[in-house]
């Protein structure tokens, strides 16, 4: 690709801003019920909740889906693109360092704990309904921050972070998690199993603002500080020593990845589960649309995204079986990472001969 | 402009001295070549001296400053580092990967200047690479990589050029161009250091020579002072000859093997 100018950089952006919003604008009309759109859109913004139809209301849910998606979707993606730089490996995900097996191990605790806990089942249902999410998504992010703890503690070295030690450390706590998990799922009952698996398939389907919220403060300074990294991963892709002696400081940068990126992606797993593939399907298809400059391509998977997901969960949920949202992106995301295996074959075949 | 060490010496675990007690000076003007057999610790001396590393001991100061007291970006635009390898895993054209060594001169949002643009362009023309200017960097091969990144550091424009061995994996022909442009380099002003493993291309470029055994600075001095049989037969192990080049009469160096002089 041509040198990045700043008409191009501004351009980008701004097309990419007006398709998310496009696409923040139409996917609420989507879903079971037919929705007139203005009407409840107004009764949603000026009348207090009390007063809401069940248009407004239904509006306000798919609203809160929106968001959970939008914001998912582009975490995932800004995380996938600063794995891969951090790694230098096109296949790193925001998964492959184990946090999100650590977060589902700690779901599948609390999993465990809701459904045989005496003071849940006897409290009213909506207390109880509260309790088991905050209890869920608590139980997620202290999983997943545990592992992100044992994973540096293991890759840390004497000038920073190992990335071959981020990655076999990661691989190795990620087969762990899978076997306690497994365990768990052996003692538990039918009921507590099928809530498991629900919620392993991911999906955006919060009920309330409530259950994206708490994540924020979590989320979104993590991405900012991101987000602010771009120009250094331009340097770091091309090895630890060249980003030094640009005066890129390596070590900083690996450990501000490490864990924004854990933390971020911790967030997310809590609230919608482990949505797969999106943080390697958007950043490998952004690439190609907008080059691989850091500064463009980051700002741009965290819209792109972020409406990739939003537009998947509106046809996973338009579908007859209303498919949960992860079980569509681990469909689209298999055969596209096969595609990118073959054609990266394609590659070395040409270049061997 | 002025780069020194005094007395630096570097492990990569303690008590395991990888160098020790190195003391030169760098100069603008010059082209110095670093020699020495494989794990001699050439490369960690370019690497302290880039300020990739510390050094475990001693000091490596530029203009009497400790390197570590220098703003890092400031000091990527006095010294520019070629490490010996570098793989880039995105789909980088060859004119974004050159324009990559701008970094420690642009501003917060990175856009490129039209000085930054001439100095792209003409970092590339004179690595020989402006062909190439709108191909991935994959698609190359690796001299022609090594062109595209030497481009890159070139493009860093710094005073203090540092570079890893930057011939290793071109032909003949471009070895002799790139080196003759960093001699040019060294004469309008810049100082050049190379970690070079061929010695006769060392001792026809280089002004002087710094010869490394064991992480110890066995011989510093011009070609014809360090490059001789005494010094390099037990350093690299082996009966060396050093003969006279019937041309250009500088040093020439090659091994016997047991069969030669048998």
């Amino acid at each position: 690709m041509a040198l990045l100018t700043q008409r191009r950089y501004f351009l980008t952006l701004l097309a990419f801003a007006g398709a998310a919003l496009a696409t923040m604008a139409i996917t609420p009309r989507f879903g079971s019920e037919p929705l007139a759109m203005s009407a409840a859109f107004i009764e949603w913004l000026t009348h207090p909740r009390q007063e809401w139809s069940i248009a407004a209301l239904t509006l306000d849910l798919r609203l809160v889906r929106l968001a959970v998606a939008f914001l998912a979707g582009g975490t995932l993606a800004v995380c996938g693109v600063a794995f891969q730089a951090m790694l230098r490996n096109p296949l790193a995900t925001p998964y492959t360092l184990g946090v999100a097996s650590g977060g589902a191990l700690g779901a599948y605790c609390a999993f465990m704990f809701a459904g045989s806990s005496l003071m849940l089942t006897l409290a009213p249902d909506d207390m109880a309904a509260a309790l088991t999410q905050y209890l869920r998504q608590g139980a997620s992010l202290a999983g997943a921050f545990s592992t992100m703890a044992v994973i540096y503690l293991l890759a840390r070295s004497r000038s920073g972070i190992s990335t071959m030690g981020l990655l076999l450390a990661g691989v190795t706590l990620s087969l762990i998690c899978s076997a306690a998990m497994m365990f768990l799922r052996y003692m538990s009952t039918p009921d507590m199993l099928m809530r498991m698996e629900r919620w392993l398939m991911g999906g955006v389907d919060a009920g309330s603002w409530g259950e994206l919220t708490p994540m924020l403060p979590v989320l979104l300074p993590s991405m900012a500080l991101l987000l602010i990294q771009a120009r250094r991963y331009d340097q770091l892709v091309f090895g630890e020593e060249l980003a030094a002696g640009r005066g890129v400081n390596v070590a900083r940068l690996q450990k501000i990845t490490f864990f924004c990126g854990s933390m971020a992606t911790a967030a997310v797993v809590a609230v919608v589960g482990p949505i797969g593939f999106i943080g390697l399907i958007v950043p490998h298809a952004l690439r190609r649309i907008v080059g691989p400059e850091h500064r463009l391509l980051l700002p741009c998977a965290a819209l792109g995204g972020g409406a990739f997901l939003a537009i998947c969960d509106t046809i996973a949920r338009i579908t007859p079986a209303e498919l949960p949202v992860g079980v569509l992106t681990a469909m689209l995301g298999g055969p596209f990472f096969l595609f990118l295996l073959i054609r990266s074959r394609a590659q070395w075949g040409a270049r061997m001969q | 402009m002025l780069l020194e060490t005094d007395g630096a010496g570097y492990a990569y675990q303690p008590g395991r001295w990888a160098l020790r007690g190195i003391t030169a000076r760098f100069e603008p003007g010059t082209m110095t070549g670093i020699i020495g057999p494989n794990g001699s610790g050439k490369s960690t001396l370019l690497r302290l001296l880039a300020s990739i590393r510390t050094p475990s001991e001693g000091a490596i100061r530029l203009n009497g400053k400790r390197l570590r007291e220098h703003k890092s970006d400031a000091l990527a635009r006095s010294i520019a580092f070629m490490p010996q390898t570098v793989t880039p895993v995105c789909a980088y054209s060859c004119e974004e990967t050159v324009a990559l060594g701008r970094y420690p001169h642009l501003g917060a949002m990175g856009f490129l200047t039209q000085n930054d643009l001439k100095q792209i362009r003409e970092a590339m023309l004179q690595t020989d690479t402006l062909e190439f200017a709108e191909r991935p960097l994959d698609d190359l091969s690796g001299g022609e990589r090594q062109r595209v990144l030497l481009a890159s550091v070139l493009a860093q424009q710094a005073e203090f050029l540092l570079l890893d061995e930057p011939t290793s994996a071109l032909d003949l022909h471009h070895q002799h161009e790139v080196m003759t442009l960093l001699r040019q380099f060294s004469r309008n002003g810049q100082c050049v250091i190379v970690v070079a493993h061929d010695l006769n291309l060392a001792a026809q470029f280089c002004d002087r020579l710094l010869l490394l055994s064991a992480g110890r600075l066995e011989a510093a001095g011009a070609a014809e002072e360090v490059l001789t049989a005494e010094r390099l037969s037990p350093v690299y192990g082996g009966q060396i000859a050093v003969l006279e080049h019937p041309l250009t009469r500088q040093p020439l160096i090659t091994v016997l093997s047991k069969k030669t002089y048998e």
